[in-house]
């Protein structure tokens, strides 16, 4: 067929306009490679061979080439091809050299992301291309980066009246590999993926080998955290447990180094699929720490490695090495033997090797025959940098096509299995993220691809429609699919009003024996944020499933009601296995009425004689209580007082945002209201607010807010007070 | 003179009504199911009206029943009863409440998981307390004696002619207070009686589930432990979305779970505690030394440890300070650590720490276990051959606790305990359970009749107890519940023509979605051994059921043919997250042909360049540098194996199967110059090879031997005894 060719003047730019190939196949939707100029000329070829791949999978695509300047222009095109009406737009991919949106006063848009954005703006801003793909967000540019190293970053802020939740519209992925050295050799490595890439597109192979592995340091290190991870997987995977198919689930816990197996099953030739959680960083994936023991031997094993590495540490220092070993000698009782050879050479290439085995490096990920990982972990994904670890699994020799990874740190908590399922039903992996995504996650590859099922296009055309209706997801949520269900529960969010989806998701909330069901519905009547979703909140801290009672206790931490000091004690009392719960309701003992709390918790523990150790759980809590009670009071004190100094109140009101001390909102309010206040001090605290969406004291900020935006001239101060009232309206609709 | 009669001689008449009751009974539902309560006569006399009561709950409940009291002298009398009840009246368990005489098992390990003390050791440790003599009517058994001090305990002779697999007609349950005075277990028995009569009154299906996991169980490995989420997601599936809980443990969550665990047992709304860990007969082995990695809490181990190690030494009379300074090379601390071993408030602080790591008699004996079932799947914890044993706390507790599941030595780490446990959902008898599952060390305490409110049920344990029809239980091969499926499968076996339930069998082993229904059909398989049964363990060496792969490992291992190998290997290197079934992967490759073995492994090692290297060289150097069984073995070839080192090359066959090494053992017997005891002992050892590739050549020797007069009575004797085990 021919092609056509045609030249789209674009207003932003002077410059020589955009060369856009159409595609050759007409689809319901299309998709769009995305590609500079200089990539574009050295790898004609294999682009132009990967767009036939996609299209020979029954999805049109585009070849969009160009000089880029700023993301606008990639994104104007991008809308307007998701507009049109005959093909519309359904994912892109980055290919080379496009420019990097790096989004800032958006934090509320991450998982967890809480840097403080008077640090570097290279390090303070969230590399996303959900700029790209979330056509309703608003942005106001900054700047571009003026350093030369780092000319595709493009400074946004998210404005006042851009929606505060992320809901893409378009899926997207990166294509741009990682460079280590002096030498960019990023166009050979582009060029081989892509080869590499259009022959694992013909494997059409199905997902039936799988591996999940868990890295040291994560969730409290609860093993039922991840025991219950494995029952969510055994329901949203159920036919990876039959015979013939595999799914194996790798701990730290097995071995002192993870990372022999885990090595081996990402080269294992037949692996599709690894789902991987971790702690991270942006060149390493880490996944043992020291081994955990209580043997003597192991023990003094342990002591002696650290000894060795303060000792190091000392020398590197110059510090009086002979005290150092004396001070501890003394303070933990060890004689000479651990000292000895603390500066050997044998002993530091040992302890080096020890070290460099207990985490994943780049020069570990040659050959990574796994399809498609997940690296649920922090940072992996830091596509702006050079060198980024996430880039080494598709660029590896390996059948690897797709890394999902985040270019910031994320949240332990997230619910990183959510709708993972819908991969071994065909779907491109690109509709995972486009109903997951945070503003850090991102896929390194190609976005359509997919694994091989026997209704894969009929299904992708489902998950791409623009033409589903009611009735289609209806009838998905008949199937015996868990994350099928999950989806179409999710896109009957859209559709569907609220009255009747409220009460059915109820319904599916009590009934359902699938985690991952259970929890969708649970995240949709969240963000209805009615009366059922508190019926079901009440429900959801006595679900078997560990990670849907750890979440309510999230939500209600972020209501901060001290109507559930009654359940928080019960839950105290009944779950101390759920490590991570545990960790959490400790961690809400600060948050809520200390006395109503301490009554509950006397209610509950008090003479119980059903409770072994009730009264050292008593002791221990109301110890805990007590303490915060007393820390809160001079929060607040230190908050109304016009005596303190600035920088405190600040450093205060900064903390605030994680620390969500509900009870202090009046005094931050006032803060916020004080004109005689620093304008620095009264956008923080107006900020700060931002991050109580859930909280009790949502309407005395918005009605607050709503009065201070319109009654004052200040137009960044009633800017930051709109943009709170927003980030609180849409509270519900970020998980987290 | 009709049955009644002769039944109503054996039953001690408490009241005229009692009697009456039981013609009643007898004429009005001869087609029910029956029951027997077996107790002595002191306790049946001081226990009337709870008897009467206790009756009537198990009639409500479905069950004819019959009340067997006496002075027992004997077990025997017991069991004839019992049989003769079983084949007239439809019996399907019974209760032996008090003062009933305890079988003390021998010759009979092989009907253990696993136990394998030797003989010759203390009779009261060395036999299997086990009322698989009542309950299993096709075992013969040869009495022994009774014993001297204890005058409660018979041992029997497993006989050599008997069956060698444990097939129970009926079930049982015991309960026997772990007290001495008479008054004191009367009392216990009185206010056991009336709670269990209240809770068999209170409408109860089952939606509490609570299990926990000990310390140094199965290599702490947490797939085995993954296995347990899995079973029990299969068993009680519809619990883990609403319609009830089931919460899982284990010694991990924090350092020290004794008071979590203990407030489970008291959850007055729990129904079904599974605890797994190691046990002795009065305690429950909890958590271990607190894992850690920093400098401080390990430091606070070494430290507990070496105060440990000075004051063992000063009991023992050695020198502390040698023990001292031995302990500062070795671990390179200094003296600091030892100043306070013998201050009496460390001392005691001490103890208060290792008190946190177990449950103890005392801690049961004043704690209310409320939870209704609970099962120790423990060593020794149900040791009743003892006055006093912790599983004996449980139901006798002032909690709710009616039922305890435990074993009365020790059991298998690797056993499946929790097999068929999920038909407790539907009111099936928790001595229904044990029947399709138990070892001979397996029993209940408590009321074996006791089940679980479930609409049906009393039908439905008619059904279990009764019902041959295979094509009834063909029909449950679709019920909802996986162990009702697993069950029918078993029915199956017994009822199907054995073509076609190995077909069924085969068909739900490759393609059940439920875990548990696979290992079922997998482990009726391995008694049905079909054809191509080398295959099926293969294949369940790959399943993706952590536990199947472990069994398959066991497997392989018994048979120890050089086909098994490669997959051996395989798992070797496949499974390594599964820490359980790699260690039994390195036990059992030595047990094959080394050479062999070595050269699949280099082979792999080379398709798996990113494995750890160390741990693969340290492997192929085990089986290069060979062990000194492999000498031992060589020696007795050549006969030139000293004889002290004789007995222990021997002995251990009984846990290692050195396959390759039977010819030589048939050649050492076959020649032997040796003493009697050590042929003796060499058939013994070859009884354990009942699996092996090599058992054709045991049977002909056994074969020859029995046959050959030349030979001593008990050389014969146990030639036969090996025969009929492995034939």
């Amino acid at each position: 067929m021919k092609r056509i060719l045609f030249l789209l003047a674009i207003s932003l730019t002077a410059a020589k306009a955009q060369e856009i190939i159409r595609p050759a196949l007409s689809s319901e939707t299309a998709f769009a490679i995305v590609v500079d100029d200089k990539t574009y000329q050295e790898a004609r070829s294999e682009i132009s061979a990967y767009q036939k791949s996609v299209e020979s999978d029954g999805l049109g695509t585009y070849i969009i080439v160009h000089n880029w300047k700023t993301p606008e222009e990639i994104k104007t095109i991008l809308h307007q091809l998701y507009q049109d009406k005959k093909q519309p737009l359904e994912g892109a991919v980055f290919v080379g050299n496009i420019p990097i949106p790096m989004i800032r006063e958006a934090q509320v848009l991450t998982s967890a992301f809480k840097m403080s954005e008077k640090l570097k703006w290279e390090n303070s801003s969230v590399p996303s291309d959900r700029f790209y793909d979330d056509f309703d967000l608003q942005f106001d540019y900054l700047k571009q980066d003026d350093h030369a190293d780092r000319q595709l970053y493009h400074y946004y802020k998210l404005r006042h009246d851009s929606p505060h939740y992320i809901e893409m519209d378009i899926y997207t992925g990166r294509i741009k590999p990682a460079v280590s050295g002096d030498k960019d050799n990023s166009v050979d490595q582009i060029k081989a993926y892509l080869t590499k890439l259009v022959q694992v597109r013909q494997e059409r192979n199905p997902l039936n080998q799988m591996i999940v592995s868990t890295a040291h340091g994560y969730n409290s290190q609860s093993t039922i955290s991840w025991g219950n991870e494995l029952l969510a997987f055994r329901s949203s995977f159920p036919g990876l447990f039959e015979q013939g198919n595999s799914i194996k689930f790798l701990n730290y816990r097995n071995a002192d180094f993870l990372k022999y197996n885990l090595l081996t099953e990402l080269n294992r030739p037949e692996l599709d699929f690894a789902f991987m959680t971790g702690h991270g960083t942006a060149t390493l994936q880490l996944l043992n720490g020291y081994p955990d023991v209580s043997s003597p031997q192991s023990s003094m094993v342990n002591v002696g490695r650290y000894i060795r590495s303060k000792m190091v540490a000392a020398k590197e220092r110059d510090r009086d090495l002979e005290k150092v070993k004396a001070d501890f000698q003394k303070s933990l009782g060890l004689n000479d033997k651990w000292f000895d050879d603390a500066f050997s050479p044998e002993r530091a290439i040992e302890d080096s090797v020890f070290n460099q085995n207990m985490d994943i490096h780049a020069e570990d990920l040659t050959h990574v025959n796994a399809r498609v990982v997940y690296l649920n972990s922090c940072l992996t994904g830091s596509f702006h940098k050079k060198d980024y670890l996430a880039a080494y699994y598709p660029f590896s020799s390996g059948k690897n096509v797709v890394a999902f990874a985040n270019t910031i740190g994320v949240l332990q908590d997230l619910w990183g299995t959510n709708l993972l399922g819908i991969l071994q039903y065909g779907s491109r992996v690109g509709h995972l993220l486009k109903k997951t995504a945070f503003l850090e996650t991102h896929i390194f590859g190609d976005p359509t691809y997919h694994f091989e099922a026997g209704k894969a296009g009929e299904l992708n055309q489902l998950l791409a429609g623009k033409h589903a209706k009611k009735k289609d997801w209806y009838n998905t949520l008949k199937t015996p699919q868990a994350d099928l269900q999950s989806y179409a529960l999710t896109e009957l969010f859209r559709l569907e009003d609220e009255k009747i989806l409220s009460q059915k998701l109820v319904e599916i909330f009590k009934t359902s024996p699938f985690e991952s069901v259970r929890t969708q519905a649970y995240f949709l009547l969240r963000k209805y944020d009615n009366p059922l979703y508190k019926q079901v909140l009440d429900l959801a801290l006595n679900d078997n499933y560990e990670y849907i009672k750890r979440k309510a206790l999230y939500d209600i931490n972020d209501m901060g009601e001290s109507k559930y000091t009654d359940r928080i004690a019960e839950r105290y009392l009944s779950d101390q296995e759920l490590s991570r719960s545990i960790y959490r309701i400790n961690w809400m003992f600060q948050f809520f009425d200390y006395d109503k709390m301490l009554g509950s918790l006397e209610r509950y523990l008090g003479d119980n004689p059903n409770v072994y150790n009730a009264s050292s759980l008593l002791e221990g809590a109301r110890k805990k209580v007590n303490y915060e009670k007393t820390k809160a009071a001079a929060l607040k004190a230190l908050l109304a007082s016009d005596k303190t100094p600035e920088k405190e109140l600040l450093s205060e009101i900064r903390s605030l945002r994680l620390y969500r001390h509900h009870s202090v909102v009046p005094e931050v309010l006032k803060i916020a209201q004080n004109t005689n206040a620093g304008k620095e001090l009264r956008l923080t605290a107006i900020e700060a607010l931002s991050w109580f969406g859930q909280s009790y004291q949502k309407p005395l900020i918005i009605d607050t807010l709503r009065l201070l935006g319109n009654g004052t001239d200040d137009q960044e101060i009633k800017n930051q007070s709109l943009k709170t009232i927003r980030s609180v309206s849409d509270a519900t609709w970020r998980q987290f | 003179m009709d049955f009644i009669t002769k039944v109503n001689k054996y039953i001690y008449r408490i009241a005229a009504l009692w009697s009456a009751v039981i013609f009643f009974n007898v004429s009005a539902w001869a087609q029910r199911s029956s029951f027997a309560v077996v107790i002595d006569r002191f306790h049946a006399g001081q226990l009337t009206s709870e008897l009467a009561a206790y009756q009537q709950s198990l009639e409500k409940d479905g069950l004819r029943v019959f009340l067997l009291a006496d002075d027992w002298k004997q077990p025997e009398a017991i069991r004839k009863q019992l049989q003769e009840l079983y084949e007239q009246q439809k019996l399907e368990g019974a209760i032996l409440i008090g003062n009933i005489p305890v079988p003390m098992i021998r010759d009979a390990q092989h009907l253990t998981s696993t136990f394998k003390m030797p003989q010759t050791m203390d009779w009261v440790e060395s036999s299997v307390p086990s009322d698989r003599f009542y309950d299993d009517f096709k075992l013969k058994f040869n009495f022994i004696k009774q014993d001297e001090k204890r005058n409660n305990l018979f041992y029997y002779q497993l006989d050599n002619r008997s069956p060698q697999v444990i097939k129970m007609d009926i079930y049982t349950g015991r309960l026997k207070p772990p007290v001495s005075d008479p008054a004191e277990s009367v009392e216990m028995i009185r206010a056991y009686l009336k709670k269990n009569i209240a809770q068999r009154a209170v409408s109860n299906p089952v939606d509490q589930v609570s299990t926990y996991t000990a310390e140094g169980y199965n290599s702490n490995a947490l797939t085995s432990w993954s296995t347990v989420l899995f079973g029990f997601r299969n068993q009680f599936r519809d619990l883990f979305n609403g319609a009830g809980n089931v919460k899982f443990s284990s010694y991990n969550n924090q350092d020290f779970m004794k008071p979590y665990w203990m407030t489970q047992l008291s959850r007055k709304d729990l129904d079904y505690a599974y605890f797994n860990g190691h046990g002795l007969p009065d305690y429950q082995i909890v958590s271990g030394n607190p894992e850690a990695s920093s400098p401080a809490p390990s430091l606070e181990n070494v430290a507990r440890y070496v105060r440990q190690q000075l004051r063992n030494a000063q009991k023992k009379g050695k020198n502390p300070e040698d023990t001292k300074a031995s302990l500062m090379t070795s671990l390179g601390i200094n003296d600091t650590f030892f100043a306070n071993a013998f201050d009496p408030q460390v001392i005691i602080a001490d103890s208060l720490y290792e008190e946190q790591k177990t449950i103890s008699i005392a801690d049961i004996k004043s704690w209310p276990v409320n939870a209704r079932l609970v099962y120790l799947d423990a060593c020794f914890n149900g040791s009743f051959q003892l006055e006093e044993y912790i599983a004996g706390y449980y139901p006798f507790s002032k909690g709710t606790n009616v039922v305890t599941i435990a074993n009365s030595v020790g059991v298998l780490q690797d056993l499946w305990a929790n097999e068929m446990m999920g038909l407790i959902r539907n009111g099936t008898r928790i001595g229904q359970i044990l029947k399709h599952s138990a070892y001979l060390e397996t029993h209940i305490f408590g009321d074996p009749s006791f089940h679980f409110t479930a609409p049906g049920s009393i039908g439905w344990n008619q059904q279990i107890a009764h019902n041959r029809s295979a094509r009834y239980w063909k029909k449950q091969l679709n019920h909802e519940l996986p162990d009702v499926q697993a069950l029918a499968l078993r029915k199956i076996a017994e009822t199907e023509t054995r073509e076609e339930a190995i077909r069924l069998l085969k068909d739900f082993f490759h393609h059940s979605k439920d875990e548990v229904v696979r290992t079922e059909a997998y482990l009726i398989l391995k008694r049905l051994r079909p054809a191509d049964w080398h295959q099926i363990i293969i294949d369940a060496s790959k399943d993706n059921h952590e536990y199947l792969r472990r069994v398959s490992v066991y497997d392989m291992t018994e048979i120890g043919s050089s086909e098994f190998i490669q997959p051996l290997v395989n798992l070797y290197f496949n499974d390594m997250s599964s820490n359980r079934t790699t260690f039994n992967v390195e036990r059992s490759l030595v047990l094959f042909d080394q050479k062999e073995v070595v050269q699949t492994i280099e082979k792999e090692q080379q398709r798996h360049p990113l494995y750890d290297q160390q741990l693969v060289a340290r492997l192929i150097g085990k089986f290069k540098n060979g062990s000194f069984l492999h000498e031992y073995y060589d020696q007795l070839r050549n006969k030139t194996l000293p004889d002290k080192n004789l007995g222990f090359a021997i002995s251990i066959l009984r846990a290692y199967r050195m396959h390759q090494y039977v010819p030589d053992v048939i050649g050492f017997i076959r020649t032997s110059q040796a003493e009697e005891k050590h042929v003796v002992a060499a058939l013994e050892a070859l009884s354990w090879f009942k699996d092996s590739f090599q058992k054709d050549q045991i049977i002909q020797l056994c074969e020859e031997l029995a046959g050959q007069k030349e030979w001593s009575d008990d050389v014969r004797y146990q030639a036969q005894r090996t025969f009929q085990i492995l034939k």
